[in-house]
């Protein structure tokens, strides 16, 4: 029979059976968002695309007139481009899962579900744009006549949006947990979104610093990683693991910290919305 | 037969944070001392223990704040004990709200199968009972329009349509009749009815005790957290109401009340609460007008006296004190009966208990005063939970409520 035990909050719990059991809520409450998204703005589809392009042809004004400092080994434009959509998907995933909670006050308030759904469901949100822009991204590779092979690109392709969705939730789950505790956390984010932004290799190549202790700093970003693995189906180079490894763990990281974080606090979240 | 619900010993401790909403900004955590600030502890719950078989129907009732929607939020899991275990047996569906996660943009179709989800249905479950869910709701035509074009009446229909046909081994219910329109109301209370009676064990908060009595076969009585009585619906609705009549049907008679300060040459002898229309009531809804009449002896002439009317919280924090001075009111050769009112238009508290306070004293001369006849806590009432606007207002959302006149200056 089902049912549950009334207890005070334990500190630890990851309940995995409960939420298979919550996976049909899970899905509903991405397929809303995403119709709710794209029902309201009328060219959503084509704002989604819009942001990622308009940024690749400023960066690409930017990097052949005014500030080429390295070199790249694919033409600028795609690689830019395959930076800002990756971009695209760590900002828009940290920044609608850690909004999510707040969003969904009301329904966490007079509902039990695991509260994880929530967060969890904004980042497939994320993944649903990142699909639309990976459309143009795709038809760039075309247009440029490069021919990675399938297995490898699309191999590699996914190893990197799970390395950044990955990273995307575990942010996403700390700042959420800190927003409801905090609200002016809120207030934090552009300033941390933007100096991310500049801190990873998205727009410049990582070999543009030469210092090593550096290189092995900034590797450390999930984002780095990602991205290189990404690029590394378009170029004939062989895909840095060595750099890669260190973005890798901190994924795994980010995502464990995060999870604990967020169960932790996950049974005052009714009280403190 | 085991029981489907069993709690034992529950309490819920709530933090209220001096002067400041329950969560903090990051700002006030770091400025020095903020960890020191004083914060009042608030037991919603203390030491609930009650079980349940199934088939039965319980109802809650309760003063507000008294803890019968934390009572539901426990058992639902919405939020944890802070002492105390308990044991729920059987699929659970709450429902403390209608309409919960209705999303304006979607449509009716789209809306019942996110609600349905929401509270705990399986898709296919919607899918089987789909046709009878949109019958119920009236609202056939307007399947594919977003509910943000549906008026109010259509779209509480459509919600406790959704609700209604959970079909969970338990329900927990709170003050969802209090929806729709009478024709729509009778309907779903018949509805509740059948469910009831198909034997699934329901638990049910509410204030119309005219419900509780169709609907339930057991009441339980909650007052400041505790259960103050548990057993046949009769005989616990009846106490309740004796309990509550005493203090609060708007009226109270303090000839003989022994509680009191003062010398009593003039003395206070009865005190009516009286909203717009007049009408006597210990209950009252943002906005009302609150006369509180009070009716004095002076047993000997005095030239004047003076007339303090306190208003206090249920915690005992002080809102306001009136002097009839304030207003240019005074009281002149009083000898025998007087009746004395003073009106509050517009009245702006929150929901919850008040308790008023009334002081006869003589005229203030050097700071000196004779004292007549003071009692504290002499009535109270009650400001009942209402909607306002797009919200249920709560004792959370401060101590009064306003509506200021808004502008936007941009354009």
């Amino acid at each position: 029979m089902p049912g549950y035990e009334i207890k005070p909050a334990k500190w630890l719990s990851l309940d995995l059976k409960e939420l298979w059991q919550y996976r049909e809520l899970f899905w509903f409450m991405a397929w809303r968002d995403i119709k709710v998204k794209y029902k309201q703005t009328l060219l959503g589809f084509i704002w989604v695309i819009l942001q990622p392009l308009v940024l690749m042809f400023i960066f690409s004004l930017l990097w052949t007139r005014v500030m080429k400092v390295g070199t790249v080994d694919m033409p600028y434009p795609l690689f830019a481009y395959s930076g800002l959509i990756f971009w695209g998907l760590l900002s828009s995933g940290i920044s609608s899962a850690s909004e999510s909670m707040l969003a969904n006050s009301n329904i966490i308030k007079k509902v039990y579900f695991p509260r994880i759904i929530i967060p969890a469901s904004a980042i497939i949100i994320a993944l649903f744009d990142f699909l639309m822009t990976l459309i143009v991204y795709l038809i760039m590779i075309f247009y440029y006549d490069l021919e990675p092979g399938f297995l490898k690109f699309t191999g590699l392709l996914l190893i990197s949006v799970l390395i950044t969705s990955g990273a995307s939730f575990g942010i996403g789950l700390i700042i959420a947990s800190a927003t409801i505790k905090y609200r002016d956390f809120r207030y934090v984010m552009p300033f941390f979104l933007q100096t991310f932004f500049f801190l990873s290799p998205v727009v410049y190549p990582l070999s543009l610093f030469s210092s090593e202790p550096l290189r092995l700093i900034l590797s450390l970003n999930p984002l780095a990683g990602a991205i290189s693995i990404c690029r590394s189906a378009l170029s004939n180079n062989a895909v840095d693991w060595n750099t890669a490894v260190y973005g890798i763990m901190m994924t795994i990281f980010l995502l464990i910290a995060g999870l604990t974080i967020f169960r932790r606090m996950e049974s005052q979240y009714s009280d403190l919305l | 037969m085991t029981p489907v619900i069993e709690v034992e010993s529950i309490s819920k401790k709530y933090f209220i944070a001096q002067n400041s909403a329950y969560y903090k900004t990051l700002r006030e955590s770091l400025s020095s001392f903020s960890f020191l600030k004083s914060k009042k502890e608030f037991w919603a719950l203390r030491d609930v223990t009650f079980s349940m078989n199934p088939g039965e129907t319980m109802g809650v009732i309760g003063v507000n704040g008294a803890g019968k929607t934390t009572l539901l939020k426990i058992l639902s899991k919405i939020t944890r004990p802070t002492h105390g275990k308990g044991k729920i047996n059987g699929r659970v569906a709450s429902l403390l709200e209608v309409g919960t996660g209705f999303h304006p943009e979607l449509t009716g179709k789209e809306n019942i199968y996110l609600n349905g989800v929401i509270l705990g249905l399986k898709k296919k479950e919607i899918d089987k009972n789909f046709e009878r869910i949109v019958e119920f709701a009236g609202v056939k035509d307007f399947l594919n329009t977003p509910i943000k074009h549906y008026s109010t009446g259509m779209w509480a229909r459509l919600a406790f349509s959704v609700a209604a046909h959970l079909e969970p081994e338990i329900l927990l219910i709170d003050e969802v009749l209090s929806v729709g329109d009478a024709e729509f109301q009778k309907k779903s209370l018949a509805k509740m009815n059948d469910l009831s009676r198909s034997g699934r064990t329901v638990v049910f908060v509410s204030h119309n005790m005219a419900a509780v009595r169709q609907l339930c076969t057991r009441c339980m009585l909650l007052s400041e957290g505790k259960i103050k009585k548990i057993g046949g619906v009769n005989e616990v609705i009846d106490s309740y109401l004796s309990f509550n009549e005493r203090e609060n049907n708007g009226t109270v008679d303090l000839i003989n009340h022994s509680v009191r300060k003062g010398s009593l040459k003039v003395k206070l002898y009865k005190i009516e609460l009286r909203n717009q229309n007049d009408q006597m009531s210990g209950i009252f809804y943002l906005k009302d007008d609150l006369s509180i009449h009070l009716f004095l002896e002076a047993f000997e002439p005095l030239r004047s006296v003076k007339i303090v009317v306190e208003i206090n919280d249920s915690s005992g924090e002080r809102i306001c004190s009136m002097y009839d001075s304030d207003s240019g009111f005074s009281l002149k050769n009083v000898f025998g009966k007087a009746h004395v009112s003073l009106a509050l238009k517009d009245i702006r508290f929150c929901p919850g208990r008040y308790n008023i306070s009334v002081s006869v004293i003589s005229e203030i001369l050097n700071y000196k005063y004779d004292s007549y006849d003071e009692i504290e806590n002499a009535i109270a009432f009650d400001m009942e939970n209402q909607i306002v606007s797009d919200r249920a207002l709560t004792r959370r959302d401060g101590l009064m409520f306003f509506t200021p006149d808004w502008h936007n200056h941009n354009q």
